[in-house]
């Protein structure tokens, strides 16, 4: 190959990768597709009926568009009776989608899988046993009962574990899915 | 830079006849093993190379437990063919990588309940048994790349390359969390789906040395397009960016300068939405960078060296719009699409001694850097319906690096050579008056080598000792960190290899010995010291088989 031939071949490479590098500008790939609605859980619902009264009151924790972003909309305080007790029943909600998303009937669809934890701080007077039991009779906990004493303040943690095959009772074991501390007052 | 990956394959030769050779490894802290092939010719003006590597890792172990969920997989070819004539050759080149990782469950953590559980535990909260399945969360990597590279020779003006590449990159993040939801966790989508494609290309001209002047001038051209699905930690973006830069060297007797100038434009569009409207947010970016500096040779083997340069970077697109979860870090990440270019001034100087048995090299830099970017953690950590998570925002600020580098070898006799080095580093944040986090820790290594005489078919036998003494980052503060520093750690490693004569070829073999005494201990740096030690011992051997046909 002579020296022109050669000087022809290169310009025709050089050319090459400049069409590959134009051609690549051109392509229209770059709009995202909309979000997937991923799936999130926005909205927790504690609803205590008095087991004497049958007066039901809601306490919530809303956060609406997930973790991040705004502020969460609603977090109640749980306000109770003293020396009463409660029937807890809890709805477990996805609020970013219209129609909302009850994720509570999944929950207890896959109640092998898992179990919320109601854990009280030291001094609060509110005791809390499961009501509900899955399939294998361990509890789930989305049905549960609550007494209260003397007067008192604290909190009330309320965490939901996944555990796919490794449910065990253990709080520590598994994914949360939820876990929301509500200031607790028993009055 | 995200989604590329730099190759330089070796040289394809084009004398001798076919031949390669296949390389096997095992590694006893994974119950791993690998193996690699490789065969390459050539007819005239054609010379080829093909190569393929398979490797498979189980769950890697410390001294004291398992790492559950830490097996790896790993596939990788290439193949590279060569036109030779003349003055002319051009080369092209083609490379797949494809690797499994499973992501150490114990680190996957949910929130910072989770986080602190995992900190006041001495032992992982998932144990970890052996196994070469891969489970929940784990990542898969997909990459292609197609280089051409060619060069032109001339007598009269010098040497031209031109480099055009295209690189294409997919990374799948499967978290431990699969969806409630049948209908959606059947699709078995990922949670986190990155795809970067990336086209390079340079054009150099090299000329010849003439009255003791040798340099380059060069372009340069990029474009990046990301695509994310399944989140949107970061966003869709696009890139252009090209540079054009000039190097000179001046030599004469025992004496250098060189100096180099380059400009570069970068331009970047960002697209995602804001609640529902679809936003494109544009940024521009361009600046100089350049380079000076001497090299001094004396006679009694001593070279000295300085260099000043400054150079620059835009802002990474997560710097700029990372926006919320971090599945898996349980962290808040937040980016600033206001950030600025970061800036460098650097100096280093470089002093070297060499004699036959003597060798000495000290190198020490300091680093102004303008508008350095960083991770910053903000509180109170945010409040989510699945517990308290961590935030840290992206900021800026003015910094200043320095550090020392340190080496010197002595032969007691001409096999027996003793070695130490050591290195330092800081880093200061100067507008906040605080350390700049998670930089390395000082460090010291001392090594012992001995070359053996050959004997019978066995030839370069040789062995080593080397010890590691790591020193504890003191330069920290509560506040940037989860967790103190690890304490000071030693690790010692021994390594044996020598080649053994078989006919016409020789056949290599190493034993190689990592963390030899099995010491507990974790590193600054890894991000994994929050939850688990770090490796135990792990015994690679290689074994490397040459053949021709």
């Amino acid at each position: 190959m002579n020296m022109k031939k050669q000087t022809i071949l290169f310009s025709v490479l050089g050319l090459l990768s400049l069409q590959v590098f134009l051609f690549s500008s051109c392509k229209e790939e770059e709009i995202p597709e909309e979000p997937n609605e991923e799936e999130l859980i926005t909205t927790l619902i504690l609803e205590f009926e008095n087991t004497i009264s049958g007066d039901v009151r809601t306490f919530e924790f809303r956060d609406t568009d997930g973790p991040g972003g705004s502020e969460p909309v609603d977090f109640d305080t749980i306000r109770l009776d003293d020396n009463s007790s409660y029937h807890i029943t809890v709805s477990i909600l996805n609020e970013s989608v219209s129609p909302a998303d009850d994720i509570t009937v999944e929950v207890a669809e896959e109640g092998v899988d898992h179990q919320l934890f109601y854990v009280t701080s030291g001094g609060l007077n509110l005791f809390i046993s499961y009501d509900d039991e899955d399939a294998n009779g361990d509890p789930i906990g989305l049905h549960a009962m609550a007494a209260t004493t003397d007067a008192s303040t604290g909190t009330t943690t309320v965490t939901l574990k996944h555990q796919p095959d490794i449910k065990d009772g253990n709080i520590l074991t598994g994914d949360t899915d939820v876990e929301v501390i509500f200031v607790t007052e028993v009055e | 830079m995200g989604g590329v990956i730099l190759v330089n394959p070796a040289p394809l030769i084009d004398t001798g006849g076919t031949r390669g050779a296949l390389q096997i490894a095992g590694f006893s802290n994974t119950k791993g093993g690998a193996a690699s092939a490789y065969i390459q010719s050539h007819y005239s003006p054609f010379a080829w190379r093909l190569q393929g590597t398979l490797k498979a890792e189980g769950t890697a172990q410390t001294p004291d437990y398992y790492l559950a969920n830490t097996a790896y997989h790993e596939a990788n070819g290439s193949a590279a063919v060569k036109y030779h004539k003349n003055d002319f050759e051009t080369e092209l080149y083609y490379s797949y990588f494809h690797n499994t990782i499973g992501i150490f469950s114990a680190s996957h953590i949910g929130n910072l309940t989770d986080l602190e559980n995992a900190f006041v535990s001495d032992t992982p909260y998932i144990a970890g048994n052996f196994t070469y399945d891969i489970g929940r969360p784990y990542q898969l990597i997909n990459h292609h790349l197609v280089k051409s590279v060619s060069h032109y020779h001339n007598d009269k003006f010098g040497n031209i390359y031109l480099t055009a590449a295209w690189q294409n990159n997919i990374r799948k993040e499967y978290d431990t969390h699969v969806p409630l939801d049948d209908s959606i966790a059947s699709l078995g989508l990922p949670s986190l789906y990155f795809e970067i494609g990336t086209i390079t290309t340079e054009l150099e001209w090299k000329h010849h040395k003439k009255n003791n002047f040798s340099g380059s001038v060069g372009l340069s051209g990029m474009n990046q397009q990301n695509i994310t699905r399944y989140s949107t930690f970061i966003p869709n973006f696009k890139n252009y960016s090209g540079g054009i830069y000039a190097l000179e060297t001046y030599q004469l007797n025992d004496w250098s300068l060189e100096a180099g100038l380059r400009y570069d434009y970068k331009w970047t569009k960002a697209f995602f939405y804001d609640e529902g409207e679809l936003q494109t947010p544009e940024h521009q970016y361009s600046a100089l960078s350049w380079n000076i500096g001497s090299t001094y040779f004396d006679r009694n083997h001593t070279t000295f060296n300085i260099n000043f340069s400054s150079a620059w970077r835009a802002p990474a697109m997560n710097e700029l719009y990372s926006d919320g979860l971090h599945h898996g870090a349980a962290a808040l990440e937040y980016g600033d699409p206001g950030l600025l270019q970061e800036r460098s001034y650097q100096l280093i100087t470089g002093f070297e001694y060499e004699t036959p048995k003597t060798y000495i090299e000290i190198g020490a830099y300091n680093n102004y850097m303008q508008n350095f970017i960083y991770l910053q953690p903000v509180l109170p950590p945010a409040l989510t319906i699945r517990g308290a998570f961590p935030v840290f925002e992206y900021q800026q600020t003015n910094a200043n690096i320095f550090g020392i580098d340190a080496t010197a070898h002595y032969h007691i006799t001409e096999p027996f050579m003793v070695e130490t080095k050591f290195s330092m580093l800081r880093a200061r944040d100067l507008e906040n008056d605080v350390w700049v986090v998670m930089m390395p820790a000082d460090k010291l290594t001392g090594k012992v080598h001995y070359i053996f005489k050959s004997f019978g078919k066995i030839e370069n036998l040789d062995a080593g000792v080397a010890v590691v003494h790591v020193f504890k980052q003191n330069r920290t503060y509560a506040e940037a960190d989860y967790l103190p520093a690890p304490e000071v750690y030693t690790l010692t490693s021994l390594s044996i290899g020598s080649d053994i004569n078989c006919k016409h070829h020789a056949i290599s073999c190493s034993l190689e010995a990592e963390n030899l005494f099995n010491v507990a201990y974790r590193d600054y740096l890894n991000r994994f010291r929050y939850f688990a030690d770090d490796l135990g011992r792990n015994i690679t051997l290689r074994i490397k088989i040459p053949f021709t046909i």
